[in-house]
């Protein structure tokens, strides 16, 4: 998997899973706080290194549709990044949530 | 881990400060009254972290009371830095960012703190809004269509032929009917409240006013709204 940020790729995600899998092991929420927080302090800090690639992380939204927190998500290549660790699943819930509040935006899952 | 509250004191001691046009409406909002909005900043904790994030906000002041208008903001926008990145403040790094965020929140701010507004701002603040991403990927959906029933409803605070005006022009849109069913409504349904709306311009004007008397309201500064 990888993040694509205005038309160019930003982070190939397995390479890093492989990486951070080694060291934040584990299953359930508490290792799944800790692999969400891992991905976006790596791609966070790869933009501060390299300049933006126009990937944002925790991206807070209200609207009439709901409201909550997106992983990332690229406005650029209007695409949402949901990271689903393990054996989690987006939700149906959360799907339908982000299409109506994000129409013309794609939601792509990431699974290191 | 909890956030040490004399840290968080100190987060909101700096923000009040530098923006002395607003009040401190709860811990981690900072509104003043224009009109009938209420536009502010709000610090929004991020989730897993430590970290903060301000944003500017704009709420309407005529939904059936205070909770209500408070629930979902018309306008709600992130600031970045000087490298075009979003804020992600860290609670204890927060003298480290802080004067450097609180310049872009000078800078960035789409309308100010400091006086009235005018009608004529605003709707170019809307227009902005509406052009540029997210809502800008889907131009005639049910979300830009609430943002324009929100500015028809602040033209019709300023006057009828005003709102009349507005609603005009949302009549002449080609709304995309698949995400307004989506979101549950249709459009002819939408059509026909805005004109019932267009009738009821009392109700709207004592609404705000109600809830401009609510107690916390009442202690923020405010502005008008001028033609």
């Amino acid at each position: 998997m990888e993040l694509m940020g205005q038309g160019r790729t930003i982070i190939p995600m397995t390479t890093e899973a492989t990486w951070f899998r080694s060291r934040i092991g584990g299953k359930g929420g508490t290792a799944g706080t800790l692999k969400h927080t891992y991905a976006n302090n790596l791609l966070d800090r790869y933009q501060q290194i390299y300049g933006s690639r126009g990937l944002e992380f925790n991206y807070y939204f209200n609207k009439p549709t709901g409201r909550a927190f997106l992983d990332a998500v690229s406005h650029g290549s209007m695409t949402i990044y949901d990271y689903n660790f393990g054996a989690a699943v987006m939700k149906n819930s959360h799907f339908v949530k982000y299409s109506t509040s994000f129409p013309g935006y794609k939601i792509q899952i990431v699974r290191p | 881990m909890a956030i040490d509250k004399e840290i968080k004191k100190k987060v909101v001691e700096d923000w009040i400060k530098a923006f002395p046009q607003l009040a401190l409406y709860t811990q981690d909002k900072f509104y003043k009254v224009a009109g009938p909005v209420i536009i502010g900043l709000e610090l929004i904790k991020l989730p897993r972290t430590e970290e903060y994030r301000p944003h500017f906000v704009i709420y309407p002041l005529w939904k059936k009371d205070v909770k209500t208008s408070l629930n979902v903001p018309i306008i709600l926008q992130e600031y970045h830095n000087k490298k075009g990145l979003q804020y992600s403040i860290l609670y204890q790094k927060h003298n480290v960012f802080f004067e450097d965020a609180a310049e872009s929140v000078r800078k960035q701010t789409p309308l100010s703190f400091e006086g009235d507004i005018s009608f004529k701002k605003l709707s170019s603040v809307f227009d902005d809004y509406s052009k540029k991403p997210p809502l800008s990927a889907a131009p005639n959906s049910y979300l830009q269509a609430v943002l324009q029933e929100t500015l028809f409803e602040i033209a019709l605070f300023i006057s009828s032929v005003d709102a009349n005006n507005i609603l005009q022009q949302i009549n002449k849109r080609n709304w995309d009917a698949n995400h307004f069913r989506m979101c549950g409504f249709e459009i002819d349904k939408w059509l026909q409240d805005l004109q019932v709306k267009l009738n009821s311009r009392e109700e709207l004007l004592k609404q705000i006013e109600v809830n401009k008397q609510d107690k916390k309201l009442s202690q923020l500064k405010s502005s008008k709204l001028t033609v």
